[in-house]
């Protein structure tokens, strides 16, 4: 009778791959791009819509205010990406008051200079009150970065005008 | 002779890998839980602007619009108002009076009326023709509303984020 070989223990064991940690790494890696996605921190812009009309028949006190109208000068070509329409080529143009702007330099400027004039030396903390009239063909994007623009220069409160038409 | 007794001496070290995975995926799984409210916001391209606030800690439960490139309202991922397929908005604003109604009221003293006095979120494409936009406000000025305070969402520009990581690398300097 052969004389059975002596085994030391332990060496007849398969080896075995623990896929644990590699499927605890994978669904780490799929959260993390999950997250990626949603997680952004947006900003914003305050703004105001007037209180005196509709139902409302009061009186609105009379105040002194800017008025900002935003207008498209150039409508520019748009190509389609991802479901979603790029626009190029656009232009806007400003006026505030009676006057006209066409660069962002020229309208930020006429902007601080409406707001030193409009500023009351003796109460300077007094906010300056902007309405802004958004015409036919203007974005959203163009309609942010204008009240972007009036922040900036000063003004504190920006109230939207009703009557836009399409 | 006294039988020897096998004594096995096995280290039996204890593998931690399993717990601490199991607690971060605890922790993932609790911030997305907490991060629920992202779903309000839509897949949109906001517009980029230079001096934004950012948006923290925003009051819990604000209503967000968000108003696609085709004019489509669309709140915590229901379209309330299609352009092409709805007759009118009368769904949206029944949702926004619904909003309004929850939201705390103040005395106004300019109007004398008591009108809400939390605000409404506005998101729309930077490609979003201001129409639909003034729709909206159009809709939250109606009777029964009156919602008056509201937030454009933007998103930061390159210049304004590249300014505010010097100033922040500033200030740890200091």
């Amino acid at each position: 009778m052969a004389k059975r070989k002596r085994e030391r223990p332990g060496t007849d064991d398969e080896a075995v791959a623990d896929m644990t940690p590699m499927i605890d790494v994978t669904f780490q890696l799929i959260i993390f791009f999950m997250l990626q996605k949603f997680k952004t921190l947006e900003g914003k812009l305050d703004a105001f819509l007037p209180k005196d009309v509709g139902v409302n028949t009061s009186s609105a006190k009379p105040m002194e205010k800017l008025d900002v109208h935003v207008f498209l000068l150039k409508k520019g070509s748009w190509t389609k990406k991802e479901n979603r329409k790029i626009w190029k080529g656009r232009k806007i143009w400003w006026k505030v008051q009676d006057r006209s702007y066409y660069s962002k330099q020229a309208f930020e400027k006429g902007l601080k200079e409406f707001c030193k004039r409009m500023r009351d030396p003796n109460d300077p903390s007094h906010p300056l009150p902007v309405t802004l009239h958004a015409h036919k063909g203007v974005f959203y994007g163009e309609v942010t970065k204008t009240v972007d623009y009036i922040l900036y220069s000063g003004f504190e409160k920006v109230t939207f005008a009703g009557g836009y038409t399409k | 002779m006294a039988k020897k007794s096998i004594h096995l001496k096995t280290d039996l070290p204890i593998d931690m890998t399993p717990m601490i995975d199991c607690v971060f995926q605890l922790i993932i799984f609790l911030m997305i839980s907490v991060d629920l409210s992202q779903q309000d916001l839509e897949d949109l391209k906001l517009p980029e602007v230079d001096h934004a606030v950012p948006d923290q800690n925003p009051k819990k439960n604000r209503p967000i619009v968000n108003v696609d490139q085709e004019g489509r309202l669309i709140m915590k991922r229901r379209t309330l108002y299609d352009p092409t397929k709805d007759q009118n908005r009368i769904r949206f604003q029944i949702q926004l009076r619904n909003i309004a109604r929850a939201m705390e009221h103040k005395m106004d003293p300019d109007v004398k009326m008591e009108l809400p006095d939390d605000p409404l979120l506005l998101r729309g494409d930077e490609f979003t023709d201001w129409y639909h936009m003034a729709k909206v406000m159009e809709d939250c000025g109606l009777k029964n509303i009156m919602i008056w305070k509201i937030q454009l969402a933007v998103a930061e520009s390159q210049e304004a984020k590249k300014r505010n990581e010097a100033l922040l690398k500033k200030m740890s300097g200091h």
